[in-house]
């Protein structure tokens, strides 16, 4: 597979050399080099420096025959921009966006984008550790009460 | 008509306040502490100091009655989400208007078809007939599918449009139309034979690819 993962924070960073170790192509998109620090050794890929939503940084980063786009940078706009970028702009089978806001995520998913709701996952995490019932997902609260 | 205003800046306030004077219920949405209290201190309670794009706050904002919601946050990015989280919370109800700071983007949401939230034509229009003014705002919007650009241009001193009509400026023929001339604070319907002046901001339905030059007509004279 070749992905490209735009963000490399923590998540980002672990999702690009995860991917690596599976034997798949990756490239990392940050705006600051800094970032790429973040890279295990086991990370084989390339980096790019760029904004997430800039068509021009997407294509020299090979999103024309990339199979998936990953979104992990801090802001659930820009992730949510870049998917849907990738999904209509440039057909790329899976696009994934971390997304924070839960509210938000289940708006975008409702809408057919994939979302990771982050939030949620690591509340789950909590309430799993706990040893309590599973979460209920009860959806965005009422809406124009 | 309620109106939720994402975006407490220039545009967002004075939005606010033209709306507020026309009597139609408006809360404004502003993450930044500062702007938002410095707006509260102005207009009171319709100031909501949140995110507009953080879902909880849109709804408490009351999203799920809203008429309207116009996003003119600094950030494209951020305008394009809160229009579409809007639509989406709202089950379609509430018409979305957001304006695009940069017109690469313009583009790229274009290919995304996300035009169709950036388009209510009809209702910017009539409030701009209504004289709700806009003013620092460039790229109002983009006219679905039909090349057509909305966009304000303030005539400057000395510029081929000062003390021009649009009949001299031959600008139907270049790719453009003066909908509206906002002078001091009153909004005048322009005839072909309406005289422009320094200072006037004019609201422009502009042939796209004939925006660069119309700009220059508005503009002032470089010095060689």
């Amino acid at each position: 597979m070749y992905a490209i993962v735009i963000g490399c924070g923590r998540a980002g960073a672990e999702i690009a050399s995860r991917m690596c170790e599976q034997g798949h192509s990756v490239v990392v998109i940050d705006r600051d080099r800094s970032a790429f620090h973040r890279l295990s050794d086991s990370f084989s890929g390339t980096t790019i420096v760029g904004h997430a939503i800039d068509e021009d940084c997407l294509v020299s980063a090979g999103i024309e025959r990339a199979d998936a786009v990953i979104a992990t940078t801090y802001g659930d706009n820009s992730n949510l921009i870049a998917v849907q970028l990738a999904r209509k702009r440039f057909n790329v089978q899976r696009a994934i966006a971390r997304v924070k806001d839960s509210v938000r995520a289940s708006a975008f998913a409702n809408l057919g984008f994939e979302t990771i709701p982050s939030t949620v996952i690591v509340g789950d995490a909590f309430e799993q550790a706990l040893g309590w019932e599973p979460h209920q997902p009860n959806g965005p609260a009422e809406i124009g009460s | 008509m309620f109106v939720i205003i994402a975006g407490g800046g220039k545009v967002g306030g004075q939005l606010a306040r033209d709306l507020l004077a026309e009597r139609h219920e408006v809360v404004v949405m502003e993450s930044n502490p500062q702007k938002a209290r410095a707006l509260q201190d102005e207009i009171g309670d319709a100031v909501v100091p949140h995110d507009a794009s953080e879902g909880r706050w849109l709804i408490d904002a009351g999203i799920g009655r809203a008429d309207l919601l116009i996003a003119v946050t600094g950030d494209d990015e951020d305008n394009i989400v809160i229009c579409q989280l809007g639509e989406a919370l709202s089950e379609g109800r509430a018409r979305t208007i957001t304006r695009i700071n940069n017109p690469k983007n313009s583009d790229t949401f274009r290919t995304l078809g996300i035009e169709a939230i950036v388009n209510a034509t009809d209702l910017v229009m009539t409030m701009i007939e209504r004289d709700v003014s806009v003013a620092p705002v460039v790229h109002l919007m983009r006219l679905r599918n039909a090349g057509l650009e909305l966009v304000e241009m303030t005539v400057a001193e000395g510029s081929a449009a000062d003390g021009s009509t649009p009949q001299e400026l031959r600008l139907p023929e270049q790719g453009g139309r003066i909908s509206v001339i906002l002078r001091d604070g009153e909004a005048v319907l322009p005839s072909p034979t309406t005289r422009l002046q320094a200072g006037d901001s004019i609201v422009l339905v502009a042939q796209t690819e004939f925006e660069e030059a119309l700009g220059r007509q508005f503009a002032a004279p470089t010095i060689v």
